[in-house]
């Protein structure tokens, strides 16, 4: 990847067209994100649009027509996706297509593909002035169903509702898909405001990674959201977690499962922000993600304790999760052996060989950006949302020039904030 | 060095493979591609269903407890030095997997630097088995917690149940894991002996994709792969007949709604691999005429709102043939009864032809993208497993015609080969 290649220009107020050439793939990618604050007013609405435009356009009214149109155009796939980052709700619409050059039938693949994402984007299905109602309670339903189902995987649940408890009294609690209430309130004609509102409010990043003509795509950009009147930006800021609860969090719940999942949550005090954050990065990864940390060699293969035991960071709040599924009874021993080893990075035992083997882990991540159309959009993504333009190069030698005096120096500031067990029914513990 | 016979074969889009079988009886693949990950899966013939077995010239066969591949898979990262495999790879920045399914074990890594030194390492490890009754025992506790990981994970769950009710004898109705009572009887000598049958280089495969040439693969193995005689395995797969077993299985789960997966059984599995691979790929468009994205079943349950993500998938390889469609539903048997009843109306109408060009090209499309990553090691290694030309499903979909798949279609859909799991909410409140 030649970073002097990415090039960024706003087509519009907070529209902002990133180009980033490659050629060496056969698919190539068009993401639209808007960005839009983390709100519990509107979560759900924010979560329900793209959805709703997916199901009917002017000229592609129903499903089925659009599902074809995809299959037709080379197995292009338009599909949407909702995030959260920090306190923001970032919603996307990701076009994957196939290059040109494997048309075998003169079809240019592009131009089609956009002509079915723009009118999926700005020509919805309407009916006296509001979207399909039709499709906006289909929509509903299946959202509804979807926050619902959040409890069927015991693993994710967990993780979340760490993240839930954890934020109780901080935006960042706010599900990403909103609550069955909030869905369940929404109108057709309220979907349809937030449509609007989107649209001239949210910071708009579009990204095309691949082989593209960038000159005509970005103009057609431009033409196509010059219809879309913009208004005042949202304004967009992050509050990083202040410092750890004086007493920490502690909540059990109890189902039907035959395996416990123990969660904690740790303030950390370190964002991306941070000079540090590289350490704290590296950190996290001796201490518990992947398979030489401190946290698989010990939790897992010396006491046996569980299958999995992995930590992550969060690079936006500022905090750091443990995660790990044992039996029931073992919960003490577990507990005790995750603070034990973050005890020892306290203590400073962090031994070349971990740093090093952390730091060759982390380089290797880096250096395989440049492999992936979905790895590229997310790395300049996070530049564009950092304000720091950073090529992956730099980033290696970053990683570089920590110590292991670094690490166990950001490693004091973290704390036991909340802590999390899904058990068993009294009856079956 | 380069007495070895190489073979080396190109495709139309530009991709290359070169091929040799090494003198250890190793078949070697390598797939030069300008990514900065490389890939390499080594692989044995080896899975779940391998319980019963014995080497050519033995009287009787072997029969060893369930789970016994998958606990060899974990207990292959233990090394007599007492280094652990994980660490070996992470000083090379690797990171290093493996996972074993119903025929196949496979170790793998992928990493951007050290590419040599990471293959010998992974060479080296696969070829040298250390287990003792400690080491042995040590990992139970973990697997155990896997196994409990998976009994509280309804997908696993829904899964198993439908191939012990669609298979009655047959192997591939065992749980790749086991359970907790049959890795139990588990010791060092069954793993040995399992482990000296199929750990034998002319039952094995290596595939690496990446900045690689076969040069630099064979210097490695010929250094790294200690001299083996070959064996001949001789596998005991139990009779099963062309109808399931039971037509329903069901199981309560802490769901948000319930699941079904319904299986259309086929026992008609060619042993010539390239009358395997020309119905697999008509099994592969006759799945999405059927039941795809665009099919009007798909679209009815969609607008409907019968199903919430309803999809469909298809298994066509020497060892099982099958058809699965899932998703969540408040009517599992609504969704059997339209399921015959579209059948039935398809049987009258007759197939679309129009669908099945439009679904060919996509197919097409979607087989080009394989190509975007070096990680199709994997998809070569399970081609290679089945005794196919890792080239040859682009050929075959060339050339796949309408009346085949109108010929499959009439063959695969008899009553009596359906079977649907269903998961359901606990029933007390």
């Amino acid at each position: 990847m030649n970073p002097n290649i990415f090039n960024r220009k706003e087509i519009s107020t907070g529209i902002f067209f990133n180009a980033i050439p490659e050629t060496k793939f056969k698919t190539n990618l068009i993401s639209l994100r808007f960005i839009a604050p983390l709100d519990p007013k509107t979560a759900a609405k924010n979560a329900l649009l793209f959805p709703v435009l997916l199901r009917g356009s002017v000229n592609f009214p129903d499903i089925g027509s659009i599902r074809k149109e995809e299959e037709s155009v080379y197995d292009t796939d338009i599909a949407d996706g909702v995030y959260k980052r920090g306190d923001s709700q970032i919603l996307e619409i990701r076009t994957s297509l196939l290059d040109n050059r494997f048309s075998i039938d003169g079809m240019d693949i592009t131009e089609r593909a956009i002509r079915l994402l723009s009118d999926i984007l700005f020509s919805p299905l309407m009916e006296n002035g509001a979207f399909c109602e039709e499709y906006v309670e289909s929509e509903k339903q299946m959202l509804i169903d979807d926050i619902r189902a959040q409890i069927n995987d015991k693993r994710r649940y967990a993780a979340q509702r760490l993240s839930e408890e954890m934020f109780s009294d901080d935006v960042f609690g706010v599900c990403e898909l909103g609550t069955v209430e909030s869905v369940e309130a929404i109108t057709a004609s309220a979907l349809t405001a937030q449509y609007q509102e989107l649209f001239s409010r949210a910071r708009i990043e579009i990204f095309a990674v691949g082989n593209f003509d960038f000159g005509s795509l970005r103009e057609t950009f431009r033409v196509l959201f010059s219809h879309a009147r913009r208004g005042y930006l949202y304004e967009q800021e992050t509050k990083p977690l202040a410092r750890a609860r004086d007493e920490v969090k502690t909540v059990y719940e109890r189902q039907n499962v035959s395996q416990g999942k123990l969660s904690m949550g740790f303030y950390t005090g370190i964002t991306v922000k941070s000079p540090d954050y590289t350490a704290m990065q590296l950190l996290n990864i001796v201490y518990g993600a992947g398979v030489t940390s401190k946290l698989f060699l010990n939790v897992r293969e010396k006491l046996s304790l569980c299958y999995y035991c992995g930590s992550s960071e969060n690079s936006q709040k500022g905090f750091l999760t443990v995660h790990s599924g044992i039996e029931f009874k073992n919960e003490k021993k577990a507990a005790d052996e995750i603070l034990a080893q973050l005890k020892e990075i306290q203590k400073g035992n962090v031994s070349e060989s971990e740093l090093r083997d952390a730091k060759l882990a982390l380089i290797d991540s880096a250096e395989r950006i440049a492999d992936s159309v979905g790895n590229m959009l997310n790395w300049y993504f996070s530049c564009v949302m950092n304000g720091e333009m950073i090529t992956p190069a730099e980033k290696c030698e970053k990683i570089l020039a920590v110590t292991a005096q670094d690490v166990v120096r950001v490693s004091q500031s973290i704390r036991l904030d909340t802590y999390y067990f899904l058990c068993a029914k009294e009856e079956n513990a | 060095m380069s007495d070895q016979n190489i073979i080396r074969k190109t495709n139309e889009f530009g991709e290359t493979y070169y091929y040799t079988k090494h003198r250890s009886g190793l078949d070697i693949y390598v797939i030069p591609k300008d990514f900065a990950t490389n890939y390499a899966v080594f692989a044995t013939r080896y899975g779940a269903i391998d319980n019963c077995f014995k080497v050519e010239g033995e009287e009787s066969f072997h029969e060893v407890p369930d789970g016994i591949a998958h606990y060899l898979e974990h207990k292959m990262f233990e090394n007599e030095d007492g280094i652990d495999t994980f660490s070996r790879f992470a000083q090379y920045g690797a990171s290093a997997n493996a996972y074993t399914s119903a025929t196949m074990t496979a170790y793998l890594f992928s990493c951007t630097k050290h590419l040599k030194e990471n293959l010998e390492i992974l060479l080296d490890y696969v070829s040298k088995p250390y287990f003792t009754p400690e080491n042995v025992e040590k990992e139970r506790g973990i697997i155990a917690q896997e196994i409990r990981m998976y009994e509280d994970n309804p997908g696993s769950a829904i899964y198993y149940n439908l191939l012990q009710a669609m298979y009655e004898k047959h192997q591939t109705r065992v749980d790749v894991a086991g359970t907790v009572d049959s890795i139990a009887r588990i010791t060092p000598e069954l793993l040995y002996d399992c482990y000296y049958t199929f750990y034998n280089f002319s039952n094995m495969t290596l595939c690496v994709s990446g900045r690689v040439d076969m040069d630099t693969v064979l210097e490695i193995a010929d250094r790294v792969l200690p001299e083996r005689e070959p064996k001949k395995i001789v596998r005991h797969y139990h009779e099963e007949g062309s109808a399931v077993y039971k037509k329903r299985v069901s199981a309560e789960f802490e769901v948000s709604r319930p699941m079904f997966l319904l299986g259309v059984k086929d026992m008609n599995i060619s042993d010539d691999p390239q009358i395997r691979m020309k119905k697999r790929v008509a099994m592969s468009i006759l799945t999405d005429m059927l039941f795809g994205p665009t099919s009007d079943f798909a679209i009815d349950v969609y607008e409907s709102g019968l199903v919430n993500g309803f999809d469909a998938s298809y298994d066509h390889s020497f060892d099982s043939s099958r058809i699965f469609l899932e998703g969540e539903t408040d009517e599992p048997e609504t969704v059997y009864a339209n399921f015959l009843a579209y059948l039935e109306a398809n049987r009258k109408n007759g197939l679309c032809e129009e669908d099945f060009k439009r679904i060919k090209r996509a197919t097409y499309a979607s087989y080009i993208k394989v190509f975007d990553s070096t990680k199709l090691a994997r998809e070569f290694t399970h081609m290679i497993h089945d005794d196919c030309d890792p080239f040859e499903f682009g050929d075959a979909l060339k050339n796949v015609t309408f009346d085949e798949v109108c010929a499959l279609f009439d063959e695969l859909f008899r009553e009596d080969r359906y079977a649907m799991s269903v998961i359901t909410p606990p029933s007390e409140a």
